[in-house]
């Protein structure tokens, strides 16, 4: 677009002639030390804790530490262009950030301004960054279930509207696959989604950005960077930047799903600045306020009662262990808050089971209020079977000889532990996991090889689409299974189905066997030729 | 080796150094004010701290030095100051330097001013302009001032071109800018944020097609 000239000068003319000049009256203080990314400032003798301040060079700051006679002052941006004896002017306000439908979407940085050149966040509404959380009045029971479309997830640890689940686990054991597949699976429910990235390599956050794009899920959701390299300050407020933005649809009665990835990053950038700040350091270095610094954060998670809009914001925050030390000080600190974790392990997930949840320690404490009447029918005894099955299994490694009974189980848990496999960025639909569940809890899978059961499934949830798709629609509009019989005729005929396919399977991987037996010797004997020219 | 560029604020603040600036300048003040000398310690001091201490900087480096000996700085400042100083100034000298505070002169200069002129309802307002003031302009300053205040204002002036017109007045940590550059740059500010929100809410009334 081409810009008229005329017109904008005219408007400028108007602010000319329209400006009321008004005596400028500013507190004020001046710099006497900075560096990486705080400063010490004389004088502000009337600023309070957590107001903001602004330097001369345009950059802004948060008054974090008031002593006698200094302010402890974090800054907000660049902070190599501040130098000594700079002045410095207390704003008078809070710290906020852009809120409203213009951030979704978005690539944010934690002040909200844009990260991803498409222009200015056209926002006319902003939120303070530390607000404070719902109380008791405010809230009502979670009640509602947020579908993360995981089986392992939605059947035994499931996660209701307003809950905070702990992701923890060590690196490298699929910990973000989980929050963007449940972010995937928001698609079309409504449901907004705030993906926090703290002190993540820009190459990895680039990769969930690309990956939400093409699953077309940025329509919903926002994305706020504090990347490795930002300053300490922004890794910090990053988390509370996010949830200001969540909070705002909450409130509009929406519901909303944060995921902060990861709080053990952002207890980091924290602990920096308290100890630049030379506040007292306490266990592993962290200051004494960092439980509050996380409590705080996810009490702002909350699902507020009917008068209120029964909006709710959902949290997913993330937690990442060392060699699988849960006791350390944050994650006891955060398991402690939330209501639930999701605990991941290195050797299931080199094993083989992707998403590599430990059954037995992950818990949910919202429990089966946040499930649908059918998922609690079909999973209800789905961790007791597990947890009986582990035991089983560990005992059948001695190689003694079991009963059938057992030996039963033990097949069965196979096939479930093989069911509960599921592959990334491939949420269910809920009514396609009580099918699945449904058909191996209840042993229909029992004679399909414990190799083939993966895509004995997925065949089997192709045939339910195509051609019985009232028994989804049933579970979807009702919430339970309308009819068992009807679904375990459906297993049934489906059996029947792929056994004849199996066998015209069979029959034509015979005809074609013969030529790849050539095809094989021919091969053998290329590889023969090229020795004997060789030698 | 060139200079470093000095700071632009007077004081380097050293939390430490300024707490123990305010324990001596209360008891100096507290030890003036028994003698009835306020006023020529005030004098003696200032002039300690702009004709000497400023001037020479090797007697503030000896004087500062935790090196050397008390009874040595005590000889200094029998020899240098004694007879040309009220008794309770030289007594204050000689207490701060059998602790060893002579490094915390200066900001024990500032605070006993500051301490000072609250006890006496003064108030020390900076006045900064585009040119000089002159001395009318100076007097109904003072009086609107210490009406606005109610206090006795004592005018610190001084100079800078770049305010362009108007006054800078800064009170402790306040500041009033009535500056003609402040007001331009708030000119500017404004119209641009208009000026963009205009913009944005009705941009065919600015394309230059229609």
């Amino acid at each position: 677009m081409k810009f008229n000239a005329d017109e904008i000068a005219s408007v400028l003319q108007q602010e000319i002639e329209q400006y009321e000049s008004q005596l400028d009256v500013r507190e004020v203080g001046t710099v006497l030390e900075v560096g990486d990314g705080i400063a010490r400032v004389y004088g502000l003798s009337g600023v309070k804790a957590g107001e903001m301040v602004e330097f001369a060079t345009g950059v802004n700051g948060l008054a974090f530490n008031l002593e006698e006679n200094s302010v402890g002052v974090i800054i907000l941006g660049d902070y190599l262009k501040i130098k000594e004896g700079d002045e410095v002017k207390a704003l008078g306000s809070l710290l906020s950030v852009p809120v409203g439908d213009a951030v979704i979407g978005r690539v944010l940085d934690p002040l909200g301004n844009p990260l991803d050149g498409k222009g200015p966040v056209n926002s006319t509404e902003t939120r303070v960054v530390e607000a404070r959380a719902p109380g008791v009045a405010e809230r009502q029971p979670v009640g509602e279930p947020l579908q993360t479309g995981i089986k392992a997830i939605d059947s035994m640890t499931p996660i209701g509207r307003g809950q905070r689940e702990l992701i923890i686990g060590d690196r490298k054991t699929g910990k973000t696959a989980i929050a963007i597949d449940t972010i995937l699976n928001q698609k079309g429910s409504g449901v907004k989604c705030f993906y926090v990235a703290v002190g993540q390599k820009d190459s990895s956050v680039a990769g969930v950005i690309k990956v939400l794009e093409e699953n077309g899920a940025m329509d919903y959701t926002t994305v706020i960077v504090a990347g490795a390299s930002t300053p300490a300050p922004l890794q910090y407020i990053a988390p509370y930047a996010g949830t200001s933005m969540a909070e705002f649809f909450m409130y509009r009665g929406e519901h909303t799903l944060a995921v902060y990835d990861d709080l053990s990053k952002q207890a980091n950038a924290y602990r920096e600045l308290s100890l630049l700040m030379r506040r007292p350091p306490g266990r592993e270095a962290f200051p004494g306020d960092v439980f509050y610094c996380h409590s705080r954060l996810l009490e702002r998670s909350s699902k507020l009662n009917d008068e209120l809009g029964a909006g709710s914001l959902t949290s997913l925050p993330i937690i990442e262990t060392l060699e699988g030390e849960v006791s350390a000080y944050i994650p006891t600190n955060v398991i402690s808050i939330t209501d639930g974790q999701i605990y991941l392990q290195p050797d299931l997930f080199f094993s083989g089971i992707r998403p590599a949840m430990n059954v037995g320690v992950s818990v949910s404490r919202v429990g089966g209020a946040a499930q649908i009447k059918a998922m609690k029918g079909v999973a209800g005894g789905l961790r007791l079977d597990l947890a009986a099955f582990r035991e089983l299994e560990a005992f059948a490694q001695l190689g003694t000889d079991l009963d059938p009974a057992s030996q039963r189980q033990l097949d069965r848990g196979y096939r479930m532990v093989e069911l509960l496999k599921q592959g990334q960025y491939a949420p269910l639909p809920v009514a396609e996991q009580v099918c699945s569940i449904y058909a191996g809890v209840n042993g229909h899978f029992d004679e399909v090889d414990v190799a083939d059961v993966a895509e004995f499934e997925q065949r089997f949830l192709e045939f339910l689409r195509d051609q019985k798709p009232e028994i989804l629609d049933a579970i979807n509009d009702g919430g339970t299974i309308r009819d068992e019989d009807e679904l375990v005729g459906a297993i049934n005929e489906f059996k029947s189905l792929s056994e004849s396919y199996e066998e015209d399977a069979e029959e034509a991987s015979q005809d074609e066997s013969p030529a790849t037996e050539e095809v094989a010797d021919d091969a053998g004997e290329e590889v023969a030729a090229d020795e004997a020219t060789e030698e | 080796m060139a200079e470093p560029e000095a700071p632009k604020h007077e004081t380097t603040l050293d939390t430490g150094k300024q707490q123990i600036g305010e324990v001596y300048a209360a008891s100096l003040l507290k030890a003036a004010d028994q003698v009835g000398e306020t006023s020529t310690v005030l004098a003696e001091f200032q002039s300690l701290v702009e004709d000497v201490l400023d001037v020479n900087a090797q007697l503030e480096a000896i004087l500062c030095s935790p090196r050397i000996a008390h009874s040595d700085k005590e000889s200094i400042i029998n020899k240098a100051f004694q007879g040309k100083v009220s008794t309770t100034f030289l007594n204050f000298l000689k207490v701060a330097s059998k602790h060893g505070r002579l490094d915390c002169l200066r900001v024990t200069f500032a605070s006993f001013r500051e301490q000072l002129f609250r006890q006496q309802g003064q108030l020390e307002v900076q006045v900064t302009t585009a040119t000089e003031l002159d001395q009318t302009t100076q007097d109904s300053m003072k009086a609107a001032l210490s009406s606005a205040f109610d206090a006795t204002v004592e005018l610190v002036l001084s100079v800078d071109p770049d305010l362009i017109g108007g006054s800078l007045i800064r009170v402790g940590d306040t500041v009033y800018d009535s500056s003609v550059a402040n007001r331009l740059e708030r000119v500017r500010e404004s119209a641009k944020d208009n000026t963009i929100r205009e913009i944005r809410l009705a941009t065919e009334r600015f394309s230059a097609n229609s």
